[in-house]
């Protein structure tokens, strides 16, 4: 083992290696340690930055939801990640990945927002419903194009969903700054303000809590029956597991990315009617600060189950509070909050692969005569 | 002071102690501080946009130094979150609070109206409530200066102008560059490439050696960085800076530039809050002293001449004698804007959505 001549070189191999049977006790344990471990490095992160630790984690994590109106403006933004990711998760279920909903959004508040500017629906009580159907309808039209071009010619989605975020982008862009600019508003890029009537009702007298967030709910009831106790949903799950049990079972596979894509599209609609028709109340270049893309991580951190992704939405809204309330309270720097947030994904993948795997640490000693004569 | 940069974090790291007797000290006198809150689109950097705010309100500290406290929350990006981060700095007892660019106008908006007792000034805004003020720079004065230098620099007679949005205050600029380079250079046409982002070095770049391709010799538009002004340098082209000067940067083919102080904005609201006679006004203002623009310095390269001329523009200018829109002037269709002897209302300017001749590019019809 230790030959006379040449060099000793020990080497460490570290590899992973799939566990028989991950601990269920861990599985739900690890989320948690995640945030354990987070909230440990935040300790040391406000130390080094000169703050009490303790009234850094309380600005982090209480101060934003230690009122209503916190608690309001905490809803308010997890819902359209919410709804999206259950959306997704219907989807990536699948294995049909729709990374475009930033782009399905914007159609769907697109389609939201020509319903509102109409005219003749000014004062109608049908014009929220019909906003409603619209901005699900302009959402799933959006997704249908990589659908259609993945069953049809066999075209990736993750790349056709994710282009069309950027041509439904330019899209808005032409209208807000074109045929739909606000003629009162000194040609800054906006439509007009939406009617009274185009408005989702605000459920908090007060706060800006709207009805976009009972939407959320409802996908989450939605989606739970349709993945855990539907055929269909099954069916989509067999297919994300093994492509070959299902074909094997007769499921149609075109079926699997017409609804997966479909769900995930309809649902990012949905949250673009919830950002057109509740915060902001009109149509601006920038609608969304990429929920579409956000909500991607919500649906894996929620392990793909709509329970686990209500929990995820509210985390991740929490971290976005949280850092902009560390800002005004404590003095901290935007990107402490940035780091903080990537830090909890980093420990909530971390401790997820170390579920699953474990880690072997294997010491072989070569030298570089023996390497020569190998 | 509430934005901590590097220097700050090895201070503080250093010596907690002592930070912790400061905060101390200053709780003391909490009650008769003045709290002024800031809100920032982006992450406050070296130069740009941002950066020419965060010089307004640190402007504030070092003239009232103890009297006031300003808190500045940076990369609130999306309108949704400013109105949160406005309602929460007003709830934390912030008496003035600033936004720092046009798309805060609506949610400060909503905001002013539903907290009558708190005061708010907006940059770029175009509304202005009983306690909801604007302050947005005439900073087409400024690019017309830098167009008077262009038009007598160019070897081509062709500018570049690499354009972020068509929005008023991008198009009132661009205006006030090509009338200042017609009024020595009636030969000279303006090329503009649009790319749809205040910032995307990639975009800025190509667009720049697009320009030059189709032989622009100097390039201005909406840089937010040095970006676009190094890229003009490396292919030998003159460039205008705009926000910031970048010469720092762009060291030999910077003419000079159309540079935002915000200074006095800033200040002189704090004064008014400070000594209670604050009212919402609506500043425009352009060249000169207490103004919100300047010029950068100028290039070595200009004739002397060339100089004094601009320099006695600026000062006819400031006195009001020298009106940049001033008529008769025609859009580039040939439709008369202005008519002789008159010159474009503030009113028109704000709104401005059309070019005047010489300029070349697609813009979108309304």
């Amino acid at each position: 083992m230790w030959p006379n001549r040449g060099i000793a070189w020990q080497v460490m191999r570290i590899s992973l290696e799939p566990r028989v049977a991950p601990s269920r006790a861990m599985r739900w344990a690890s989320p948690l340690v995640a945030v354990a471990l987070t909230m440990l490095l935040g300790v040391v992160l406000f130390a080094a930055l000169g703050k009490d630790p303790l009234a850094g984690l309380h600005a982090f994590f209480i101060a934003p939801i230690d009122s209503v109106n916190g608690v309001a403006e905490l809803l308010i933004k997890a819902s359209p990640l919410t709804i999206i990711a259950i959306g997704l998760a219907v989807g990536f279920r699948g294995n049909v990945w729709n990374i475009g909903a930033e782009g399905q959004l914007v159609v769907g508040a697109i389609a939201a927002g020509w319903v509102a500017l109409q005219p003749a629906l000014a004062e109608s009580a049908l014009t929220l419903p019909a906003m409603i159907v619209a901005g699900a309808l302009g959402g799933m039209a959006w997704a249908a194009i990589p659908a259609w071009l993945r069953t049809r010619f066999n075209a990736n989605e993750i790349l056709v969903s994710l282009m069309l975020t950027y041509v439904a982008q330019l899209l808005l862009n032409y209208l807000v700054f074109g045929p739909w600019r606000d003629p009162q508003g000194f040609n800054a890029p906006q439509s007009p303000l939406f009617p009274e009537a185009a408005m989702l009702p605000i459920l908090i007298e007060g706060t800006r809590l709207n009805a976009s967030v009972l939407l959320t709910l409802t996908a989450v009831a939605v989606g739970w029956v349709f993945l855990s106790r539907s055929f269909p949903g099954y069916q989509t799950r067999v297919s994300g597991l093994s492509g070959a049990a299902a074909r094997y079972a007769g499921f149609s596979e075109r079926r699997t990315v017409w609804v997966g894509m479909l769900a995930g599209g309809a649902a990012a609609g949905l949250a673009g009617v919830g950002e057109a028709a509740g915060t902001l109340g009109q149509l601006l270049p920038s609608l969304s600060p990429g929920y579409g893309f956000i909500a991607i991580i919500v649906a894996f951190v929620g392990r793909l189950h709509p329970v686990g992704i209500l929990f995820a939405g509210l985390l991740m809204s929490l971290l976005y509070l949280g850092g902009d309330s560390a800002q005004i309270s404590m003095g901290l720097p935007a990107a402490a909050a940035a780091l903080f947030q990537g830090a909890l994904l980093f420990f909530l993948l971390g401790t997820d692969v170390l579920v699953n795997y474990r880690v072997r640490v294997r010491r072989s000693a070569t030298t570089a005569s023996a390497q020569g004569a190998a | 002071m509430r934005i901590i940069d590097r220097r700050e974090f090895l201070k503080s790291a250093s010596s907690l102690g002592v930070a912790a007797l400061g905060a101390r000290a200053i709780d003391a006198f909490a009650q008769d501080v003045l709290n002024i809150g800031v809100v920032h689109q982006f992450p406050i950097g070296e130069v740009g946009w941002e950066t020419q705010q965060a010089l307004g309100w640190k402007a504030i500290e070092a003239a009232f130094g103890g009297k006031v406290k300003v808190t500045a929350v940076a990369d609130v990006q999306q309108a949704q979150d400013a109105e949160r981060v406005f309602r929460e700095l007003a709830s934390r007892g912030n008496k003035l609070i600033f936004g720092t660019t046009f798309s805060q106008m609506a949610p400060m908006l909503k905001v002013a109206r539903a907290l009558p007792g708190t005061h708010f000034d907006c940059c770029a805004s175009v509304t202005t409530t009983k306690n909801m003020g604007a302050f947005e720079a005439r900073n087409y004065e400024a690019t017309y200066l830098a167009g008077v230098v262009a038009g007598r620099m160019t070897k081509s007679n062709v500018l570049g102008w690499v354009g972020a949005f068509p929005v008023p205050q991008v198009l009132w600029r661009l205006n006030g560059f090509m009338i200042g380079a017609h009024s020595v250079n009636p030969k000279a046409v303006c090329n503009v490439i649009w790319i749809n982002t205040w910032n995307d070095p990639a975009k800025e770049k190509d667009a720049v050696a697009a320009l030059v391709s189709q032989g622009a010799d100097v390039l201005a538009g909406s840089p937010n960085t040095p970006v676009q002004g190094v890229a003009a340098e490396e292919r030998g082209a003159w460039s205008i800076a705009n926000c910031s000067d970048f010469s720092k940067f762009v060291t030999k083919r910077q003419l000079t530039g159309d540079i935002l102080d915000w200074r006095s904005a800033y200040v002189e609201s704090a004064r008014d809050e400070l000594a209670g006679k604050w009212k919402a006004q609506d500043r425009f203002r352009g060249l000169g002293e207490g103004g919100f623009c300047t010029m950068a310095p100028y290039n070595p390269a200009i004739p002397a001449e060339v100089v004094a001329d601009v320099k006695q523009r600026e000062a006819d200018i400031i006195a009001g004698k020298l009106k940049v829109f001033a008529g008769p002037l025609k859009d580039r269709d040939g439709k008369e804007r202005v008519a002789a002897g008159a010159s474009l209302p503030d009113k028109e300017i704000r709104s401005i959505n059309w070019v005047v001749g010489g300029v070349n590019g697609a813009f979108p019809k309304s």
